[in-house]
């Protein structure tokens, strides 16, 4: 895929001879957007600070190497930002797959009791426990308002693969959330039966 | 965000119920933001990536030839496999023609050796073994 402009040419030039008024222009335009990419794919600032730190220094020192034309900066980086990403959560949780099946979670009913006055941190609970790719599909469209074209070559995958992923992702939310909220409704009237 | 209300769970059937849902569920992952990261953090990208060299090689220099330092040590291991290989091949190459050389023994060469001998006074020690032979034979 050939892309004929790339809207960060201009700090690729300067990162390319090595000036770091080029980098610090990189992280003025995108620093947020990486961090907040890895934040909600992971779930951990500490942990998305440290993608961020990884993705920028990569592009700082591999930025001599780049070839314009073959693909835009900004994707180049997500890319490596999901990979990042990718790796730590195989690291840290194992056992969430796309082949997940749909059963209730009971482990941790205080926790969501906890929360559940709490939409932004039920939704970030329900999106941390998505299968690890349909969480990066989800955030890449919905919140960094990334192109189907552009998040499938992101996650390397063709664009219908990715389209289902994203039908997926909102499936399995939407599950997610209705079942918390059951859970969240019916625990004072029946302790027993949800504590099965 | 409105909570996503367990009641809407209306029958899947329900495309109205699904397009409730549907709302509820942009809703709440609009509930759902990120602070931005710390100010500390670019200031310690800028103080590593002055501490990180970036790499100077380009496809360019791939192409050409102009590799680093590090493919050195490979390319000259390529070397010794190649002088390694030439060797071998050396060395079967004269086995094989060693093997399958003519013998010269009935050659000229022989008899230019047999003269020789003569010449030295060996003959009679050539008649001697004969001699030793002949008598062997006799008794078997």
């Amino acid at each position: 895929m050939i892309y004929k402009a790339d809207p960060d040419q201009d700090v690729l030039t300067g990162l390319m001879s090595g000036d770091e008024r080029a980098l610090k222009e990189l992280m003025r335009r995108h620093l947020d957007r990486i961090h907040r990419t890895a934040m909600r794919i992971l779930g951990d600032a500490a942990l998305a600070e440290d993608v961020a730190q990884t993705v920028f220094l990569k592009t700082w020192e591999m930025a001599p190497n780049w070839v314009s034309g073959k693909a835009r900066l900004l994707s180049w980086m997500l890319r490596v930002t999901t990979r990042q990403c990718l790796d730590i959560l195989k690291k840290k949780a194992p056992i969430y797959t796309d082949d997940m099946p749909d059963i209730s979670d009971t482990s941790d009913l205080a926790d969501k009791k906890m929360i559940k006055d709490d939409s932004a941190k039920m939704v970030r609970k329900a999106i941390e426990r998505l299968p690890n790719r349909q969480k990066i599909a989800l955030t890449l469209s919905y919140y960094e308002n990334v192109s189907q074209r552009d998040g499938a070559e992101i996650m390397d995958i063709t664009v219908g693969a990715y389209e289902a992923l994203l039908v997926r992702a909102r499936k399995t939310l939407k599950n997610t959330l209705i079942r918390d909220a059951e859970i969240s409704t019916e625990r004072p009237k029946d302790d027993r039966k949800l504590a099965l | 965000m409105t909570p996503i209300d367990k009641n809407s769970n209306m029958p899947p059937e329900s495309e109205a119920a699904a397009e409730l849902l549907d709302t509820q569920l942009d809703a709440a992952l609009q509930s759902y933001t990120v602070d931005a990261p710390s100010d500390l953090l670019a200031a310690r990208i800028l103080k590593m990536a002055k501490a990180t060299p970036q790499q100077k090689q380009t496809f360019q220099d791939i192409e050409t030839g102009n590799i680093r330092q590090e493919n050195v040590l490979w390319r000259e291991k390529r070397y010794g496999f190649g002088i390694a290989a030439l060797l071998l091949i050396s060395l079967t190459f004269a086995f094989g023609t060693l093997n399958f050389a003519p013998s010269d023994t009935e050659s000229d060469t022989a008899e230019i050796w047999l003269e020789a001998a003569a010449d030295l006074g060996m003959s009679d020690i050539y008649d001697w073994v004969e001699g030793q032979t002949n008598s062997m034979d006799d008794t078997r």
